[in-house]
This record gives C-alpha cells, sequence and structure tokens, in this order.
C-alpha cells in the first residue's frame, strides 16, 4: 500500500468538472461584495465618507476602519489593522469594501465613496527605506507590540545572524576569494485560482464563512478573536482549492466577507478578480545580497560572509520565515567552518510579501550556487567535485550546530548530475548546472478521526485541506488503508469544516503529510486495536495471531475465510471510531551562542534535495532553453510517489518560471502586471523535460522516516539553471529573473571585461 | 448601450454613420469586451457585424488575395489559399496568442487594434496590403496599410468599417521572426516580418517590416532600400539589419524591454528573417 | 437585452443576454454550469476554455451573442451520452495529470479538441496546442504524457479525428 504509484481519489470528480471550488458554491441570496484600494503607495488618511454610498440603491453593507474593531491583527509585530485608520501603506491597500445586489451596484458604490487621501513620499526600493534620514513607514513602530525577540529599527523589522569562527582569517587564508552581489524580482504564488470567500452571519450571534485557505482552523480562531465572536460559533467549511502555493494562508477575501456579512442577513460573496488578486498577493520576497567566500586551491571551503535584505513590504504580516530560512541555507548543504551570514527584513510602501512555497529557498539558493560556482570556476575545478568535496555527511553539523543524521547530499548530487548525464560533450552554447539544498519538514497539531463503518467503508476526517498537493486526497487514505488493511478506494475523506472536522495547523512548511499523516495513522491504529479485540473474540485467536489484510481479518498463516471488516464492526455496536494526534516533536538541539535573534534555526527532520540543468543559449537574443530538469530529492520514505513526483515536476516548472521569466513589476503608482498577460506563468512550451528521482534516507520522526516534501522542489530548480547558462556561454546574470534582455546584457559585459583584457594584456608593459 | 447585430454591409455602415463616434465595431471581442467591461467611456453604440457576409470571405483572383476583415487568425494560419499567396501572412497568424485566441482574433481587430507589436499588422506591411475600406461618406475606397498606423491611435476614423484586406500575390519568400520573454503565448517584444522577391539572383524588392520597435508597426524602409539591388549574403543581410536597427526603428524603453535591447533585436531578428526568406533562393541557386 | 439561443452539451436553452455579457458568465451564472473556471477574465490562463463549434475559444472573451446557435460542449458535457469518460479525461485518471485540478477542464478540453485535429501528435505537438492552458501545479509533463496516451487509446479504438462532445454536436443538429 505505502509507496505503490496510484490514481487519485478525487481526480474523477476534477477531470469531469464537478469538484466545487469557493466561487463555484451556490449560496441563495448572496450579496456581490467588492473592495476599494487604495490608488496611493503612500499616503495619510483624512477621512472616509460613506455616506453617499450608503443611500445607493441595493447597497447593503460597507465596511472600513470605522465600522470594525479597532485592534491589530495578530502578526509577530501587530502593524496592521484590518481596515487602515491613518496611513494606506501601500498601492492597492484595501480600505473599505461595500455589499450589494449587484456588480454594478456594489461598483457605484465603491466610485461614491469619498476617501480623502494626502499623499506622502513613498519609501519604494529597500535602499530608499535604509537611507539615512528616510521617512518611516510606520511612524508609530514603537508602540506596536511584538511577539517575539525580533530587531525594529526605522524601517527594518527583523534581522537574524548566524556566525562561527572568524571568516576574515578565513579569507586571508583562502587561495581564492570571491565577491559577488546579486538582485532578485518578488514574484508572485500564481494559483490559477484566484481569491473567493463567502460568509454569512448566523441567527445564533456566530459566522459561516466558505473558503479555500491553507489554513481555516487559524483562520477561524483568529477572524473569531478579531471579531469578538465565540470561536465555536465561527464554521470555516474549507472547499477544495485551485493552487495555494503559501498564498492562501493568510487571509483576504475571508475578512472582507465576514466583516460585511456581520453588518447584513444575507450571505456576502467576495470573489476577487485577477486583477484584484494580484494587487494583493503576498509575493515572494525580492531584494539583493552580497556574498563573499574563500576557498583553499584544492577546493575545500573556508568561509562565507553574506548578507541578504528582503523587501518585505508594508507590513509583516507572515513574512519573517523569509529571512531566518535565508540564513540557514546560505551556506547549506556544505561544510564551511567560518561563517558570518546575515538577513535584514525591511519595511517599504509595496505589497505585503509572504510565504511562498520555500519562502527565501530559491532566492538564496540562486545567490549562493551561482556564487559557489564562481568560486569552482576561479579554481578551474569541476562544479560537481566542488560540491562533492565540500558536502555534508552524516556527522556534519548545520550553520546553527544541529547534529545532522541521515545525510543525503552527495547521493542527490551523484544522482542528479547522472540523471543530466554531467561530463558528456554539449556542443556550443549549450550547458549544465547543479545546485544542492536542504529543507525542514513540520510537525504542526494535527488530529484526526478515523470511523470503520457497517458498511465496510471508512470515514476520515482530517483538518488538513487538500490544496492541490494530494496530501489531504491521497497520501492521507493511503496511510490509514495500510493500517487496516483495505483499498483506499473504501475511504471517504472529509474536507476540512471546522465545525464538524478536527484541527490541524494546516498547509504550509513541508508538513501536511509529516503531520496529519501521524495523526489519522495513531487514529486507524486505535481502530485496527478495537477490530483486532472483536476478531479476538470471534475467531478465538490471539491478537498477535492475528492479520488485517484485503478487508478482513483472518489468523497469520491460514487458508479460512476469516471476518469481514463489516462483521466486526457490527459486532462492534454498528461504528468503530477513534481519535488521533500527532505528536508534539521537540525540537533539535543547537548551538545557541552561534545565533542572534533567530527563532528558526533548529529544523526537524531535515531532508535535503539536488538540481541538474541543462540548457541552450541562444547567445545574439539571450534566450534561455531549458531541456532538462533533473531533482534527487530525498523524502525520507515515499507513502505517496506519485504525490511526490508530481510536486518534484510542479516544483521544477515554477522553479523555471522563478529562474527566467516572472516578476512582480513596480513604478510610483504601483504594481504594473497586475494581469496573467504581463506576468509571465511558464506554459507548456516553457516547460522542460523533468526527471523526478526519489531518495529515501529515513528520518527518526517522520511517519514511517518520510521527511517534509512540498517546498524543497521550487528551491533549487532556478540556481542550477543559472549554473547551467554560466557553463553554456561562460557568464549568467547577477539578477533574477534572467530575463532574455539580463542574460545578453550580461554576455555584452563579459565581452566588454574580456576586451578590456585583452587590450591590457597587448599593451606594452 | 445600444447593440445591433447587422445582416449586411450596407446595414452596417448606416448605422455607423449614424452613430459616428460614440459607435464601435465588435469583432473578435478579445481588446474591446474586457475594456468595455471595465468602464464604457464614451461609447454608446456597439455594432456586431459577424453577420454580415462579406467579411468572412478569402477569395483569390489571379492576381491578389482579398481576406475579409472577420477572418480569424487560426483561419489564416490554415488557409490553403493564404498559405500558397500571402505565406507570411500565414507564419505571422501561426504565432499569434495560443489556439484558443487564434480561433477568433480576427485580421481586421488587429489592425484596427493599433497595437505598435501586433503580428498581423507587421505581416501585412511587410506584403504591401491595401485596406478596403467602406463608408456612406466616401464610399468604397482602398487605403495603403501603412496609412492607417498613426501613434495612439487605434481603430479607422468614426464612420469607417474595415471590410477586406487585399494583398498582392506573391511573397514565397518570407519569413517572421518573433521574440517574446518567454516561449509562447506573448505579445511580441520585436518581431521582423521580411518578404523579398528576387530577378537573377539579386533582391528586386524588399519589403521588411517591425513590430515593437516604434510607437507603431513600421515599414524598415531604409533597410529596404539598402537590400534592394543586391545579392543577399550574409553580409548584405546584416548590413541591411544595422539599418534596421540604428536608423528605422524608434524603440522606446518600457517595463518589458530598454529601447537598447529591441534596438538589438531588431538588428538579430532582421537578419535571421532576411536569411530565412532568402533561403528558397539561395537554395536554388546553389 | 439580447436573445440568443444556446445548444449547451446539447441541450437547448433559450436566453435574454447583455451584449457584453461573457459565455462564461452564462455559463456559470444562468446555467449554473460551474466546471468552466475564471482564473484571469482576459484569456490569458485557459482556464474558461469551452468548444464552440468544436474549436477551443476563452469564453471569459467570447460573446454570448456571438454563440447564438452553436454548439457548445463544457466539460460538463464531454462524457458520452452513457456517461463514459472521454479517452483524454481517463487519460489525466490514470496519469495524474492534475493536482489541484483549476485549470483541468480547460486544459481536458483544449486537448481534446487538438487531438481531433491531429490524431498521431508529437509531444512538441502537444505542448504547443496547450500553450494557452496555464498550468502552476503539475509542470506539465503529466499532462502532455496524458494527451499523448489518449491519442494513442484513440488510433487504436478507430477513433482517430473523432470530435468531442459528440453528444452537444448531435443533439444540436436534431
Amino acid at each position: 500500500m505505502l509507496g505503490a504509484h496510484r490514481e487519485r481519489p478525487d481526480a474523477l470528480a476534477k477531470v469531469s468538472g464537478a469538484t466545487l471550488y469557493t466561487a463555484d458554491v451556490a449560496l441563495r441570496d448572496a450579496l456581490v461584495g467588492m473592495v476599494l484600494r487604495s490608488p496611493h503607495p503612500f499616503a495619510r488618511i483624512k477621512r472616509i465618507d460613506t455616506q453617499l454610498a450608503g443611500a445607493l440603491p441595493g447597497v447593503l453593507a460597507i465596511a472600513h476602519a470605522g465600522t470594525v474593531p479597532d485592534k491589530r491583527l495578530d502578526f509577530s509585530i501587530k502593524d496592521q489593522q484590518l481596515f487602515p485608520k491613518t496611513y494606506a501603506r501601500y498601492a492597492g491597500e484595501p480600505v473599505a469594501a461595500v455589499a450589494a445586489e449587484s456588480v454594478t451596484q456594489a461598483r457605484a458604490a465603491l466610485d461614491a465613496i469619498v476617501v480623502e487621501y494626502e499623499p506622502l513620499e513613498p519609501l519604494l526600493t529597500i535602499e530608499a527605506a535604509l537611507g539615512a534620514n528616510a521617512p518611516l513607514v510606520h511612524p508609530d513602530w514603537q508602540t506596536y507590540e511584538k511577539s517575539d525577540s525580533r530587531v525594529l529599527r526605522g524601517n527594518i523589522c527583523g534581522y537574524n545572524r548566524i556566525r562561527r569562527g572568524d571568516v576574515d582569517a578565513a579569507f586571508a587564508a583562502a587561495d581564492a576569494v570571491v565577491e559577488s552581489e546579486y538582485r532578485l524580482a518578488p514574484s508572485a504564488p500564481g494559483y490559477i485560482e484566484p481569491r473567493a470567500a463567502a460568509a454569512r452571519r448566523e441567527p445564533d450571534g456566530g459566522l459561516t464563512v466558505w473558503c479555500g485557505s491553507q489554513s481555516p482552523y487559524g483562520n477561524r480562531d483568529e477572524l473569531a478573536a478579531f471579531f469578538d465572536l465565540d470561536p465555536t460559533k465561527v464554521r470555516f467549511i474549507n472547499q477544495f482549492v485551485g493552487g495555494a502555493f503559501g498564498g492562501k494562508i493568510l487571509m483576504a477575501t475571508e475578512w472582507y466577507a465576514a466583516a460585511l456579512a456581520l453588518q447584513c442577513a444575507r450571505p456576502v460573496r467576495v470573489v476577487w478578480s485577477r486583477h484584484e488578486d494580484q494587487l494583493n498577493v503576498f509575493p515572494r520576497h525580492g531584494g539583493f545580497a552580497r556574498l563573499k567566500s574563500g576557498a583553499k586551491a584544492d577546493g575545500t571551503l573556508l568561509g562565507m560572509r553574506a548578507s541578504f535584505f528582503f523587501n518585505t513590504g508594508a507590513y509583516i504580516g507572515y513574512g519573517s520565515g523569509t529571512a531566518l530560512i535565508a540564513t540557514m541555507l546560505a551556506s547549506a548543504p556544505y561544510r564551511i567552518p567560518n561563517l558570518d551570514l546575515e538577513a535584514t527584513l525591511v519595511y517599504t510602501n509595496a505589497q505585503v510579501a509572504g510565504p511562498v512555497r520555500a519562502p527565501g529557498g530559491p532566492q538564496a539558493n540562486f545567490v549562493k550556487e551561482s556564487h559557489l560556482d564562481e568560486l569552482a570556476r576561479k579554481l578551474d575545478i569541476d562544479p560537481l567535485e566542488f560540491r562533492l568535496k565540500n558536502a555534508w555527511v552524516d556527522g556534519d553539523v548545520s550553520p546553527s550546530g544541529q547534529k545532522l543524521t541521515s545525510v543525503s547530499v552527495k547521493e542527490t548530487l551523484r544522482r542528479a548530475a547522472a540523471a543530466i548525464g554531467w561530463g558528456k560533450d554539449l556542443g556550443t552554447d549549450r550547458g549544465r548546472g547543479l545546485a544542492a539544498t536542504w529543507w525542514f519538514s513540520s510537525c504542526g497539531g494535527s488530529k484526526a478521526r478515523v470511523a470503520a463503518l457497517e458498511n465496510g467503508r471508512v470515514r476520515v476526517a482530517s483538518g488538513n485541506p487538500e490544496v492541490g498537493t494530494g496530501s489531504a486526497a491521497a497520501a492521507l487514505p493511503i496511510i490509514v488503508a495500510d493500517v487496516l488493511g483495505i483499498d483506499p478506494s473504501r475511504i471517504d475523506m472529509e474536507l476540512a469544516d471546522t465545525a464538524t472536522g478536527t484541527y490541524d495547523s494546516g498547509v504550509g512548511g513541508s508538513g501536511s503529510t509529516f503531520s496529519a499523516g501521524q495523526a489519522v495513522e495513531a487514529a486507524a491504529v486505535r481502530v485496527r486495536q478495537k477490530l483486532l479485540e472483536r476478531a479476538e473474540q470471534m475467531l478465538e485467536a490471539r491478537a498477535e495471531d492475528l492479520v488485517l489484510e484485503g478487508g478482513r481479518a483472518f489468523v497469520r498463516g491460514t487458508d479460512g475465510p476469516g471476518i469481514s471488516l463489516e462483521r466486526l464492526v457490527q459486532s462492534a455496536g454498528g461504528e468503530v471510531s477513534e481519535a488521533g494526534e500527532a505528536p508534539e516533536l521537540g525540537d533539535p538541539e543547537i548551538d545557541e551562542s552561534l545565533v542572534e535573534t533567530h527563532e528558526f534555526a533548529a529544523w526537524l527532520a531535515p531532508s535535503f534535495t539536488a538540481t541538474a540543468a541543462q540548457v541552450e543559449v541562444d547567445r545574439e537574443t539571450g534566450r534561455v532553453s531549458v531541456e532538462k530538469i533533473a531533482t534527487a530529492q530525498d523524502v525520507g520514505f515515499a507513502i505517496n510517489p506519485t504525490g511526490v513526483v508530481g510536486q518534484i515536476e510542479g516544483g521544477a516548472t515554477q522553479a523555471l518560471g522563478y529562474a527566467l521569466t516572472e516578476e512582480l513589476k513596480f513604478d510610483e503608482r504601483g504594481l504594473v502586471n497586475a494581469n496573467f498577460k504581463d506576468y509571465l506563468l511558464p506554459t507548456a512550451v516553457d516547460a522542460p523535460s523533468i526527471e523526478a528521482i526519489i531518495v529515501q534516507s529515513p528520518s527518526e520522526e517522520g511517519p514511517h522516516g518520510m521527511k517534509g516534501a512540498g517546498e524543497p522542489p521550487v528551491t533549487t530548480p532556478a540556481a542550477a539553471i543559472a549554473n547551467a547558462v554560466r557553463d553554456a556561454v561562460g557568464t549568467a546574470p547577477n539578477e533574477i529573473p534572467m530575463t532574455p534582455e539580463r542574460v545578453w546584457q550580461a554576455l555584452q559585459s563579459a565581452q566588454r571585461h574580456s576586451a578590456g583584457k585583452r587590450s591590457r594584456s597587448t599593451a606594452t608593459p | 448601450m445600444q447593440y445591433f447585430e447587422p445582416n449586411f454591409l450596407d446595414e452596417a455602415l448606416v448605422l455607423l454613420d449614424r452613430f459616428a463616434g460614440g459607435a464601435r465595431v465588435l469583432a473578435g471581442a478579445t481588446r474591446l469586451g474586457p475594456q468595455l467591461r471595465d468602464g464604457a467611456d464614451g461609447v454608446e453604440t456597439l455594432l456586431n457585424v459577424k453577420r454580415v457576409p462579406e467579411l468572412r470571405d478569402v477569395h483569390f483572383d489571379g492576381v491578389s488575395l482579398r481576406i475579409g476583415a472577420l477572418v480569424t487568425a487560426r483561419e489564416l494560419a490554415e488557409d490553403a489559399l493564404v498559405r500558397t499567396h500571402a505565406p507570411l501572412v500565414a507564419l505571422a497568424a501561426a504565432t499569434v496568442g495560443a489556439r484558443q485566441l487564434r480561433c477568433v482574433a480576427t485580421i481586421g481587430g488587429n489592425i484596427c487594434s493599433g497595437d505598435p507589436a501586433a503580428d498581423l499588422s507587421t505581416a501585412l506591411l511587410a506584403c504591401d496590403a491595401v485596406c478596403c475600406i467602406a463608408s456612406i461618406r466616401h464610399g468604397s475606397v482602398e487605403t495603403p496599410i501603412d496609412r492607417i498606423f498613426k501613434p495612439n491611435v487605434s481603430g479607422l476614423p468614426s464612420g469607417e468599417l474595415l471590410v477586406a484586406v487585399r494583398i498582392p500575390a506573391g511573397g514565397a519568400c518570407a519569413a517572421y521572426q518573433k521574440m517574446t520573454t518567454r516561449r509562447g503565448f506573448e505579445m511580441a517584444l520585436v518581431a521582423v516580418a521580411a518578404s523579398l522577391s528576387f530577378e537573377a539572383g539579386h533582391v528586386r524588392r524588399a519589403r521588411i517590416a517591425l513590430a515593437g520597435a516604434a510607437p507603431t508597426v513600421l515599414r524598415a524602409a531604409g533597410a529596404e532600400a539598402a537590400l534592394a539591388g543586391r545579392q543577399l549574403t550574409r553580409a548584405s543581410a546584416d548590413a541591411a539589419a544595422r539599418v534596421a536597427a540604428d536608423a528605422d526603428a524608434q524603440p522606446l524603453d518600457d517595463h518589458r524591454a530598454s529601447a537598447r535591447y529591441r534596438r538589438h533585436l531588431v538588428a538579430t531578428l532582421t537578419r535571421r528573417a532576411l536569411l530565412a526568406a532568402g533561403a528558397p533562393e539561395r537554395g536554388a541557386a546553389a | 437585452m439580447h436573445p440568443v439561443t444556446l445548444y449547451v452539451n446539447g441541450e437547448k436553452h433559450e436566453l435574454v443576454v447583455e451584449p457584453l455579457r461573457s459565455l462564461l458568465e452564462t455559463l456559470r451564472d444562468d446555467l449554473g454550469l460551474t466546471g468552466t473556471k475564471e482564473g484571469c477574465g482576459t484569456g490569458y490562463c485557459g482556464a474558461c476554455t469551452v468548444l464552440v463549434g468544436g474549436d477551443p475559444v476563452n469564453a471569459c472573451l467570447y460573446l454570448s451573442v456571438d454563440a447564438d446557435r452553436k454548439a457548445i460542449t463544457t466539460i460538463e458535457g464531454l462524457a458520452d451520452e452513457n456517461g463514459a469518460l472521454h479517452p483524454v479525461q481517463r487519460a489525466f485518471v490514470e496519469n495524474t495529470a492534475l493536482q489541484c485540478g483549476f485549470c483541468t477542464p480547460g486544459m481536458i478540453l483544449s486537448a481534446a479538441a487538438f487531438i481531433a485535429d491531429d490524431p498521431e501528435p508529437s509531444e512538441s505537438g502537444v505542448r504547443a496546442a496547450l500553450a494557452g492552458n496555464l498550468c502552476r501545479c503539475t509542470g506539465y509533463q503529466s499532462i502532455v504524457r496524458a494527451v499523448l496516451d489518449a491519442a494513442k487509446h484513440m488510433r487504436d479504438a478507430g477513433r482517430a479525428g473523432e470530435r468531442p462532445g459528440r453528444r452537444a454536436l448531435i443533439r444540436a443538429r436534431a
């Protein structure tokens, strides 16, 4: 059962168009909810007047700062309100919302809301925000509550540092030192389903919310607390989600639907257009980074200094992770004795950056792997050999001093390189590149209930939402089926519904199967126990001699028919239902003296991933064609290999977009490409041939030894592509995305540089 | 907003004339539809001309190919008459958007979009195409297509309807080179349409049109002159390409690309288009 | 307001629509056929792909008035008269050519229309045909495999070139 390739249980409905996503849910009498957005990147809000709007026909509710509790949202820095009261801090920030009978009436109401803004000088770049005498995005930042040990300094809202040894001494002792700087553009999660939510006030004073969230339980708790509602009366009914990738953890449409619904008796539906979604999307952090590293002539890495600066936008939201993860990735997975790694989060008047799939991962890896390849080239050492020489092995320590076990860096590198044909001749303007990384697993809280029924079917309730990966829809049933000895087709998964389901901390951090899987397994094991107790009685045998297989219990090694699951359940009273929960796992030990204001320096059940890419570059246009991507990912144990392959293939193509074409562009008025015309996701023609290599080096903590698998697939392919470009044409842009123009510019610079060198060398001394 | 579905050309012209500046013609609606749904802005009358039969024809009379304004990009890419007598148009049509868009985007809509990166407009410019325009005021008039494209102007003057495009037959030596950021489904950053005719091994006439290199699609007249009368070689193609890039193109910086890079693309793609267009001739000569 | 007659999946619907009402809005809101999705509303993602007269179009751009008296096939109408999945649908299930499923209806319709035109496609041909259907989850490889599988299945079953949504086309002609 475990480890076999299976069809997805939700596939039939999806190919038939029968699956319901949030905008498909039929709601009688629903009002149309729409949002009014600030046109200014930075402005004082002097006054909002909704009188005119409220008098218009068909307008039943208007929400703004004055109509919702005067509270701040519960983030690690309490810097944000639901609707801004005093300052609008980014172009597109929602300042009010209306509910009306029709789209036309809602639009008329939005037009009739009077907002008096006093535009202020915006801070549109990190450099501007860090400048001496720069105005503050949050003039009152000193009054903000914050929940952890973070730094708040002017426009700096996060800082962490990892230090070991003496990097300057290491550079002095090195035979080669390379210093480089990189720029990273922000990018979008790119889910195809725009955000949508509906809410309805209930007669008992509660609220029902329909949405497609990654974390309905967390959302429910936050919403209830904000609106002072009894959380047991707030119900989040999660629908199937049309892709999330970290962009649907924080609420957006849910907030506005709720704020409006609480003012009227009818449901309010807020469905965003792609344009609106892009304006309020939580981007992957952009920014820049400086790296310096040194090695001996034989390739041994001696030291690295790295500084990352991330543009986190107008509010902190869930942006902290990127900076914490970047420093943990900057030198990994390589053995470097002297380190000085820091990352800074900076407020600007831009969209709120968020935890897009593998936050900090593609960014840090592009930077670090490009940089290491430059160093390898300077030393004239093959990039694969260079990496293998310095790669972690069992017993090495992480940047924060965590002892590493079940390390598979070399295996993933070797297998990815072999799959791409590393070392074989390629011809002009074609090249290959490598990148390697590590990642963490997550085990947030998760509870489940498994019920075996009289009709032979098994009902499983897990609060883990199905956002597309198949963790909830496919992997969880496989786990339960394996324990109970039945075919997964006999399992009915209940979608996350906070009223009837069980708690789960949500999809994110590569932890769905890891945590929810353990919860359902624990519950299934208890059900199995109860069933075997019945079987013991009915077969007059001992439990240890019994097996549950093929839907029945029988004595091991015998031929008899045994007893069917249905009869066991019948005899147990008609239903056997048990609860289970994921274990609370402690953090691995680290060396606290190495880290400064770092809340995420201990990584649970770490995984290792390497990618090899092969490209062809058109020197004249700068166009990079990715021919093949081979990713070897250590998942510990693949409970659902079909799902893992899907993650690797999808992640490779997302990373290709990140590498070559995706960029959220801003000018002084805000987001320029708020659409899918100019925000360029990879099409089927762009996508390469992808080879997914599953490596299984089991963890101690994960169910059946698994390691979290959802995020690693996007972490290394962009870096591998950059290195492949460098291999093909001798240089690569230090800026991402590596658009054709940037590749062409890099080639031009390299030509000028080498022409300069040539002319110098031919000059008579 | 008023809406009409005229069944005949005359009916359409009368309506266009009566409602003048506030009227818009709906073809594939791929641009106009979303624009109008966002806000009508002075548009009071919509004329859906898809029932007018003359607008769908493709007809070859032995001398020129006449293509109705409502012929779609997909039809242009696949139609035997177009592929034979105006292969450059078929080549360009195959690059428009993706399949779904090609099934509804029309040649008339492409011309009237005024988009400086429009593929069909660029190809037509390099085909010496003539626009057949009808109106109550002026009757039926033929205008060379390069007079249609003006910066920041889309559509025809009020009261006028683009009925068809007429292309002189020929142009077997044709090529269309289009550069975009990703590998499909995107408006051109820069594109070059080239059509060559040869006599005794020399270029008798060159037509080169540029997309994405100026405020409108435009002919690279300087490059054409540089090539006329010469043999087509790598060197002469290069030289013409340089003229196209340095003299003919007037690119601007925008969020998609810099003017400098666009100029470079003009040079590269012009050279490639010329050599590709001339390949049958060079192959025959070799 | 303008009267139109739409033949959707073989059923006749007489409606009155605003001239600018897209086919997508009519299908979803007036006919309750929510299988066709809005991903971008501007013809750049393909999630709204439906077949009109067998041709793939973006329903978000296609005007309902232009669909008058035309045979329209949505994802709900792809299975045959007996409810058997179209070979492309079956191949998507067998090859796990989907994850979140949001792009899937449009992707399947595009693919089905394509292999009717090109019953023995190459991989690059499949990719080019699907360039107008964005997928963010799968990376396209499993989708391409499924389409090639479906095409082979249809050739082997003597169904090469069969137009999808036969049910719709048959009843529309009746």
